[in-house]
């Protein structure tokens, strides 16, 4: 072994200061370089992300209870090498000038906040306040406020940059306060209503330990949220914005297979009169393949090496030149993509070159005479799937690219046969054609027709190219376009509750004295669910909803003619205004999936003293991320009218117009307003990082198609260039040898757009109905 | 059947076809020829009479369709082609009209070649190859690529390769066709006289009269058929 590996690294070395294997290792170099660049940037970037969301969330696991939390579940998480972090969220009165005012307390550990700068809380005796505290109980920073029997002097105000973290929609201007200080206060007593947070961050196995420890022991009322979790209003963002990432490095993966498929193709077609030499003087079919084994095998570790380190020198220019713009801060690069460069190095070389050197043993030395081509094997042909699905088992567990992507991939993969096909259909088409041409027009189109071999892999390669390349970019527009019109730039920011029907009126007067549009006021009265189908909820639902809040708390019950428009009907029927006999409710879908309900199961709520029942009618998926007043009962009108009834709407305010807010409070003090506009802006701000990142990632993954396209033209060039010599030798003037190639590469050009085009038009069209 | 001592090369009612669309051509037609060790052959012939196929054949590089071939004691027909390879590498050396070096290489390298696919140490092929190359006049062109060299120059480092394992035999197909006629008399010369000194067989493949004459034997190849000058 050591013997052929000797001679193979010679007989490359020599090949190599002769130019020769330069286009198979610089298509793989840039193939490992793209690869590794983007794996090393994507990976911080969307660890950068999970970080950047986990500190809206406060830690990368939320513990949130009704109840105390058993200190044990700390200690567990301290035993696992875990931070935590306690908040208690709850609201409270404080009293400043003999002013009084409602605000929800955060009181939070010394170990607060876990993600972020670690100093960023209050000192002992000290808080810090929401600004619109500040106008409201005409107080300066320094003074100090009553909460409950403490006096604790107010030390900052909280901004977007020191306050982060999200416990819930504050139902007041907000106030933190050290957790130390709060039994002083004697605010929190039993039986309170206090939001218990325990935040949790730590590494990736530790958190899932954790999570498994935990979940059986959680009870109802009682949660564990996570960034990837449901509730979580960036997941679908983030979710689609790995699988983008995804895409982009499946596309780069293949469009560098079929760079090196094409490459190597060359070579070895340059090489088979080498190949027919050696047998001819008694060379070992066994070693002329091991010898090729391992001359593959050097360019992929060398190609590996060289790109992952180019690919980790990118990925610090690219984090360098888009920081300004991302504002995000990325975590250090990991391990990881540096293994994952190797790998793909070697898949890539193996899956796509080796393949077409497994055909040389069968060049008979006779080649030198005949030059006869040796034909595809099906030994070659076998090896090839093989090393296929490894490749595909490969992108699925190393990569993690999701099972939907990997069905995309063999679309494409499986689209080569059909490619194949339109390729031989339209070369024919051609040579039909051929006759009624002249001059440089039938010159170009016969180059095409005698290179039908290599015509079709270019036809097949530069397709799945182009291909990969529109449905990235059509991708990335949907992709954006549709984030663009899940918060719009006046999405509301405030939501304002309890507001009595009698107020109703004046409140509409007073938004439009101000010129500010007030959304939909919808009305609700409080319920509790009951049973289902006559028969106690808890004795009817599944074991795994028993926690469920909306079995464990009173729901927002709501009435309406017609839904909002982002609730969407997907099962049984809307409202019938006829039907009078048989009350009718929706049920936002997710929460029917959860208690196992169905179309006509009769639903029994507690209102007050009153029970109230209604049979479902409808199911709705709900766009909980939409930041609009959103249900997850809605009764048919006629029911609920005659209970105590407030309303909920929901307004846009500029930052410069939060001074309505105080007259709001003045006017009307029993009406609630929640402020969502941090969050909100947040959120904003994250999405548009998060829009510029597929950006740049598009504009990458393009530069680096172009690369591959131009490579792999260049090596299918050389075949035409013995021609063209031997025309120039004829007598053909430049200008005809110019004309003939445009002719030839217009037309394939040509043929490679309008088949791209379609293809690309069905991908896209699956892929935004199926991952996106 | 087996080879009289002093036989190196025995064909026996040789034919080859080759298919030609739905027709059969016959290429050889009952070909038997022996040639004894030492002995230098030449086989003439026009274009397309076969030449080449009959060389190919008696270097074991294909095999017929009919009729056996005994090449220093062993039935070449009945192996397979890495059987044949083998002996190849161990007993035939072969010459070719249009040099067929490896354009990557150099001079040195190209005549190191058979060594080194026999795995013979770069040391050792090193030396011989040089020696060779020094015996056909191309001592001081050993790190020149084939595009550096003239053509004599390139069948010149051909033949270094063809000698360089000591083969038995030589099988050299059109070895100056590709030459001008003065070139191709320096070339025959250099061979010759490698030959002699070496006692290898030669099986020259050529159109050239006066080439063959330098042959002890002499056959004619005419649409498939050998007969003796």
């Amino acid at each position: 072994m050591l013997k052929t590996f000797r001679l193979a690294s010679r007989f490359l070395w020599r090949e190599w200061r002769r130019g020769e294997w330069i286009i198979v290792f610089f298509a793989l170099f840039f193939a490992v370089a793209a690869i590794t660049a983007m794996h090393f940037y994507t990976d911080r970037l969307m660890r950068g992300l999970e970080q950047q969301s986990s500190k809206l969330l406060g830690g990368d696991l939320v513990i949130s209870s009704p109840s105390m939390i058993p200190n044990e579940w700390n200690e567990k998480a301290i035993s696992l090498h875990l931070h935590t972090a306690a908040v208690w969220a709850f609201p409270s009165m404080i009293t400043v000038n003999n002013k009084l005012q409602l605000v929800n307390i955060q009181a939070v550990s010394d170990h607060f906040p876990l993600l972020g700068d670690p100093t960023l809380h209050p000192a002992l005796q000290h808080v810090w306040i929401d600004p619109r505290l500040l106008p409201l109980l005409s107080l300066t920073i320094g003074d100090a406020v009553s909460i409950g029997a403490s006096s604790l002097r107010t030390s900052n105000i909280l901004t977007s940059d020191i306050d982060t973290m999200n416990t819930g929609f504050s139902i007041a201007p907000r106030l933190v306060m050290r957790l130390e200080d709060v039994p002083a206060t004697r605010t929190v007593l039993p039986g309170s209503r206090v939001d218990y947070r325990l935040l949790i961050v730590g590494d990736k196995n530790s958190l899932t330990e954790f999570t498994q420890w935990l979940t059986p022991k959680l009870q109802p009322g009682q949660q564990l949220l996570n960034v990837r979790d449901q509730q979580f209003l960036l997941r679908d963002v983030i979710q689609r914005t790995e699988s983008y990432l995804q895409l982009a490095l499946v596309i780069c993966l293949l469009m560098s297979g079929v760079a090196i498929s094409i490459s190597i193709q060359q070579y070895l077609r340059r090489h088979y009169s080498h190949v027919a030499l050696w047998r001819c003087i008694g060379a070992n079919g066994k070693d002329i393949l091991r010898i090729f084994f391992w001359q593959l095998l050097i360019i992929a570790v060398l190609a590996g090496a060289l790109g992952t380190a180019v690919g980790f020198l990118v990925q610090i220019e690219i984090a360098n030149l888009f920081k300004d713009m991302l504002r995000l801060p990325l975590p250090p690069v990991s391990f990881a993509p540096a293994l994952l460069g190797f790998i793909s190095s070697s898949l890539i070389m193996f899956v796509f070159a080796y393949p077409v050197a497994l055909e040389l043993p069968t060049i008979s030395p006779l080649f030198i005479w005949r030059n006869e081509v040796a034909s595809h094997t099906k030994h070659s042909q076998l090896y090839f799937a093989i090393s296929l699905v490894i490749l595909l088992i490969f992108v699925y567990c190393l990569m993690g690219i999701s099972l939907l992507t990997l069905f995309l991939l063999n679309i494409i993969l499986l689209s080569i046969g059909f490619l194949y096909a339109i390729s031989l259909l339209l070369l024919s088409g051609i040579r039909m054609i051929l006759d009624y041409t002249n001059g440089t027009i039938r010159r170009g189109l016969s180059q095409l027709t005698h290179h039908s071999e290599s015509v079709s892999i270019q036809l097949i390669g530069f397709t799945v190219i182009l291909t990969s390349l529109i449905v990235l970019g059509n991708v990335r527009t949907n992709l954006l376009d549709n984030w663009k019109q899940t918060l719009p730039q006046n999405t509301p920011n405030y939501f304002a509750f309890n507001i009595a029907p009698t107020d109703l009126t004046s409140l509409t007067a007073l938004f439009q004295s101000k010129h500010i549009p007030l959304q939909a006021a919808y009305p609700i009265t409080r319920g509790r669910l009951t049973a289902i189908n006559n028969l106690p909820v808890l004795s009817v639902i599944p074991e795994g909803a028993r926690s469920n809040n909306a079995i464990n708390r009173e729901l927002n019950l709501s009435w309406m003619t017609a839904f909002p428009s982002d609730n969407k009907v997907v099962k049984g029927r809307p409202w019938l205004t006829d039907n009078k006999d048989k009350p009718a409710i929706s049920i936002e879908e997710k929460l029917a999936a959860d208690l196992q309900l169905h179309i006509g199961d009769k639903l029994t709520f507690q209102i007050g003293e009153a029970t109230v029942s209604a049979f479902i009618t409808n199911i709705r998926k709900v766009e909980w991320t939409s930041f609009h007043p959103n249900f997850y009962i809605i009764f048919q009108p006629g029911l609920l009218e005659t209970f105590p009834t407030t309303y909920l709407s929901s307004f846009y305010l500029a930052s410069n117009q939060t001074e309505v807010l105080n007259e709001l409070a003045r006017t009307f003090p029993n009406i609630t307003v929640i402020d969502i506009a941090s969050i909100l802006q947040e959120v904003q701000a994250l999405i548009n990082k998060i829009g510029l990142a597929v950006q740049y990632l598009f504009l990458f993954t393009l530069a680096t198609g172009i690369l591959i396209f131009i490579t792999s033209l260049q090596a299918s060039m050389d075949e035409r260039r013995l021609t063209y010599r031997l025309l120039r030798i004829l007598g053909a003037s430049q200008k005809y040898i110019y004309k003939s190639i445009a002719v030839e590469f217009l037309s394939l050009a040509i043929l490679i757009s309008i088949t791209s085009y379609a293809l690309a038009k069905l991908l896209t069209t699956f892929l935004m109905k199926n991952l996106f | 059947m087996s080879l009289l001592p002093s036989e190196f090369v025995r064909c026996v009612h040789l034919s080859k076809k080759a298919r030609s669309g739905d027709s059969e051509i016959s290429i050889l037609s009952d070909v038997s020829l022996s040639i004894k060790r030492g002995e230098t052959v030449a086989i003439l012939g026009a274009s397309g009479s076969g030449k080449t196929t009959l060389l190919t054949l008696l270097g074991g590089l294909d095999i017929p369709t009919t009729g056996e071939i005994y090449l220093n004691g062993q039935q070449l027909n009945v192996l397979n082609e890495e059987q044949r390879a083998a002996i190849r590498a161990q007993n035939i050396g072969f010459i070719f009209q249009s040099f067929q070096l490896l354009p990557t290489l150099t001079a040195l390298e190209n005549v190191m070649l058979p060594f080194e696919i026999q795995y013979i140490s770069h040391k050792i092929a090193k030396a011989e190859a040089t020696e060779w190359l020094k015996q056909v006049g191309l001592g001081k062109r050993l790190h020149h690529y084939p595009s550096q060299l003239s053509g004599g120059e390139q069948q010149r480092v051909g033949i270094a390769r063809a000698f360089i394992t000591r083969p038995k035999i030589i099988l050299a197909d059109e070895m100056t066709g590709n030459l001008d006629t003065h070139t191709g008399q320096l070339v025959m010369d250099v061979m010759f006289s490698l030959n002699q000194s070496h006692l290898t067989t030669l099986v020259l493949v050529t159109h050239d009269e006066h080439l063959a004459s330098k042959c002890q034997s002499r056959y004619m190849l005419s649409e498939g058929i050998l007969q003796t000058c």
